[in-house]
């Protein structure tokens, strides 16, 4: 099969790629877009979450038959020189430990901001309950979140 | 497979080296400027180049406990250097690098003081160096952020244009070391130097090993343990496509493909037939029968003390309690990987292993070359918790590259991981105490079943003066390994249970009784006991530190928990208050007082008290693995549930100010945050939880 992906802004041909192939390994092992990680395989854990138009979704269960016409991003796309405003609370929050889950944590938060640049804690617990992560960040995702909600509105990057 | 890059621009992947942040692996080369000066190396933790700049080679994996950040601050403290222009590199297995193991808790108190003393002693050999070019005398000059300053105050040399001279200079004794005063990075909290690159998805882990050629493997093993395979048929598995071949190495087969996904697809339609070992298909249901039975009539004494009989007869109140552990996985969330490139007169393997040190031994034994033919490429670890001590998953790859002469990545699925780890054992005990009317122990008589150790319970053993400890190991068909905090991450759950059990029997407040229990005369002399069961005196300050912080017990739709726990050199206390009525979010807060010596990055020392409290919740509340004929029933995360954030208490984190050695931490707040969870959800039903995973009981 022969399909067109929109990735970080770029414009892909990939031929004689098997149509039921998840979009995640089509970014780790052809792309070499390593940043989205794997750690289920059937959308349960957030680790593989990349924003296809503007939505948060997990990318080991995304087709990339279902993929053409639709803008996605990954990681290494949601910023360039300047960091994001949720990567960049991330830092100043200094949220990672392993770190392996937490561009899906990232990905998810900048969706949660954009539909909703005020969310309570509540609500940020309610978006991110999506996305496991086994050394126990949690409280500093929901600071970061809060403090990236400032960011934006300072006029911090949004993707 | 083809890739056409429609974009005039070149694609986003060559951008994984932009951004600034930590500048791990190559570091920056001014490439241009030819120098013949030396590099001066005066450890192998560090290396000054004029060229090169300042580099350190951590020894200790990085697996998440931030140690990287941690020994450049402390040496970057010592050099008087700005960690910021610091290249971290982490080192490959080499014994020139001493202890290359992240376990035990052991990285800080094993490289923290060798980090000052090099940087200690760097920083007098730039300072001579500089002195002998100035003619002045080096007790004369200071230094300052890489820079060695003349006593006039208006010259200085930068460290790096020194490194050449100190070079030649010899080493003279290790000065001492800063005190705390002094300190420009040791004791303030520091955002992890990579903090910027995980950020941005830079960070390279082990699954992110990328080589021409590269074929990706996925292993088909066996079911129950010991399983050995009779035949099999691949011919669907080579039908797709992809696939490259299927090979049997042992009792696993190794499906290789052009990539994961069709790996991972392939090995799932190969049909085994197994020649399994009866002895060895057992469920869940017949093991905690065997476990019972053991507690029934314990084949060992573990330890005897005192007369028990006679404590017993002297006792006026009896208490008697049990609990069982189950079986626990490790699921990090980056399962076993390992990515080998094995040919017949050199290797190159890129490993993400917590043990460096078993590393240097067995990848030559495993690929059959020299370690002078040996590449290690060092890759960041997506989690451990002590799963990645076992490097069965990189022995695999190594046999699976020489398999097909090519460079080959290992990929568990999260199903391979959680049914073929090293497990946790599953533990039962019941404990029986005769106390005085006032609480104070008399006796105790313990029986313990799974593996019967004596490490089980030795710490709480002595609080009665009579005593009796009895074991039984029972056979299970799997295997087990450390998983954080081995056998503490068990016993201490039954153990504080049973503490606030013999509290409740005597009308007393837990943590009151642990005050007692642990010798604070104030709390002995009220309550009338006649001598302090224990002398520990820093669990009484931390007792009495979290008493104040978590305003214990002052909430009435509330229930309060209390552990305590010392280890790997390190004393903490932990509240928990479980909400009374049922609520997503399963305990609402936590509250933790923790001496660990002098911390280091208080920053980073934080995130291991709060994720061992996460960590905590998690395994107490839904975790167990089980067997069912000798198979593990548990797939993935639905079954074998972490923590998520709707679930997480808010934590706070207080470590004592301390000048003493810094002791280890990523281990030490797990088995009391299982304990204290447990103790705050019985308060919180008002009956005493004797089974874990919580959610069944």
């Amino acid at each position: 099969m022969e399909t067109t992906l929109h990735i970080n802004g770029q414009s892909v041909l990939l031929t004689d790629v098997e149509p039921d192939m998840p979009l995640l390994w089509v970014l780790r092992d052809m792309l070499g877009l390593t940043g989205t990680k794997y750690s289920c395989g059937m959308a349960i854990c957030g680790t593989c979450l990349v924003q296809v138009d503007g939505e948060a979704v997990p990318s080991c269960r995304l087709k990339i038959s279902d993929l053409s016409d639709k803008s996605i991003i990954t990681i290494e796309g949601l910023s360039d020189e300047r960091l994001h405003a949720v990567q960049q609370a991330w830092v100043e929050e200094d949220v990672s430990q392993c770190g392996y889950c937490q561009p899906g944590q990232i990905i998810n938060a900048a969706a949660l901001l954009r539909s909703n640049p005020n969310p309570t804690e509540d609500e940020i617990d309610q978006a991110m309950n999506r996305c496991l992560c086994r050394c126990g960040t949690y409280p500093r995702i929901r600071k970061a979140i809060m403090r990236a909600a400032v960011l934006l509105k300072e006029g911090g990057k949004s993707a | 497979m083809n890739i056409v890059l429609l974009s005039r621009r070149e694609f986003l992947m060559a951008t994984g080296l932009a951004g600034a942040g930590l500048l791990l692996g190559g570091g920056r080369r001014a490439a241009a400027e030819i120098l013949s000066s030396r590099t001066f190396e005066p450890s192998v933790y560090l290396q000054i180049d004029r060229v090169k700049g300042i580099s350190v080679f951590i020894p200790a994996p990085e697996v998440g406990t931030n140690i990287r950040t941690a020994l450049t601050m402390a040496l970057a403290d010592e050099l008087d250097a700005d960690v910021s222009t610091i290249h971290v590199h982490q080192a490959p297995p080499d014994e020139k690098f001493g202890h290359q193991v992240t376990g035990g808790s052991r990285s800080i108190r094993t490289h923290l003081t060798p980090f000052r003393e090099v940087g200690a002693r760097a920083r007098e050999m730039l300072m001579r160096a500089a002195a002998d070019q100035w003619k002045v005398s080096p007790p004369e000059c200071r230094t300052e952020k890489g820079r060695v300053l003349h006593p006039d105050g208006e010259q200085s040399m930068p460290y790096l244009e020194l490194a050449d001279a100190a070079a030649q200079l010899t080493p003279g004794p290790t000065p001492s070391l800063k005190g705390s005063r002094s300190f420009s990075y040791i004791g303030k909290g520091m955002v992890s130097l990579e903090a910027e690159e995980m950020a941005r998805g830079q960070t390279k882990f082990g699954m992110d090993a990328r080589v021409e050629g590269l074929l990706y493997a996925v292993c088909v093993r066996p079911p129950v343990k010991h399983a050995k395979i009779r035949s099999f048929d691949a011919a669907k598995a080579l039908a797709k496509p992809g696939v490259v071949s299927v090979k049997q190495i042992g009792s696993k087969i190794g499906v290789f493909a052009r990539n994961t996904w069709a790996a991972m697809q392939a090995s799932n339609t190969i049909e085994v037939e197994w020649d399994i070992d009866q002895q060895n298909v057992r469920s869940s249901e017949a093991i905690r029968i065997a476990m019972e039975e053991g507690l029934d009539e314990p084949r060992e004494v573990l330890e005897r003390h005192g007369d028990v009989e006679k404590g017993f007869a002297e006792s006026e109140v009896l208490v008697e309690t049990s609990c069982f552990v189950p079986i626990l996985a490790h699921a990090p969330m980056e399962p076993p990987t390992c990515t080998a490139w094995v040919r017949d007169d050199q290797a190159e393997i890129w490993l993400a292993a917590q043990n460096f040190n078993s590393a240097r031994g067995d990848l030559p034994k495993w690929t059959g070359l020299p370690p002078d033919k040996i590449t290690v490429h060092p890759l960041r670890v997506g989690g451990g918790f002590g799963r990645k001590l076992r490097l069965d998953y990189v022995e695999e790859t190594i046999q699976l590259s020489k398999a097909v002469n090519a460079p080959v990545k290992l990929m568990f699925t999260r199903t391979n991981d959680l049914r073929h780890g090293f497990y946790r054992h599953p533990m039962a005990y019941r404990l029986k105490a005769g106390l005085k009317k006032n609480g104070q122990p008399v006796v105790f008589d313990f029986a313990i079943a799974g593996e019967a150790k004596k490490q089980y319970g030795e710490s709480y053993l002595d609080l009665a003066p009579n005593r009796l400890l009895r074991g039984t190991t029972v056979e299970i068909p799997l295997e087990f390994g450390p998983l954080r905090a081995p056998t503490h991450n068990a016993k201490v759950c039954a153990w504080e249970g049973f503490l606030d059990e013999m509290a409740v029997h005597s009308g007393i407040d837990p943590l009151t009784y642990r005050l007692a229990l642990y010798g604070d005369e104030e709390t002995i002399a009220q309550l009338g006991w006649e001598s302090a069961p224990a002398k520990r005196p820093n669990l009484v300050k931390l007792l009495r530190l979290i008493r104040e912080r978590s305003a214990w017990n002052s909430k009435p739709d509330v229930g309060y928990g209390v552990a305590t726990f010392e280890g790997y050199g390190s004393s903490i206390a932990l509240v928990a208050l479980v909400p009374r009525k049922e609520s997503t979010r399963v305990a609402e807060s936590f509250f933790a007082v923790v001496d660990c010596g002098r911390v280091v990055n208080p920053l980073g020392a934080a995130a291991q008290v709060e994720g061992g409290i996460m960590d905590g919740i998690g395994a107490a509340l839904a975790q167990q693995i089980t067997l069912k004929n000798g198979r593990v029933e548990q797939t993935n995360f639905n079954d074998y549930p972490l923590l998520r954030i709707t679930q997480a208490p808010t934590v706070d984190v207080h470590f004592v100010l301390s000048e003493q050695n810094s002791e280890g931490l990523g281990e030490v707040p797990y088995p009391p945050a299982i304990a204290a969870f447990c103790n705050a959800v019985s308060a919180a039903r008002g009956q005493r939880i004797t089974e874990l995973p919580v959610l069944r009981s």
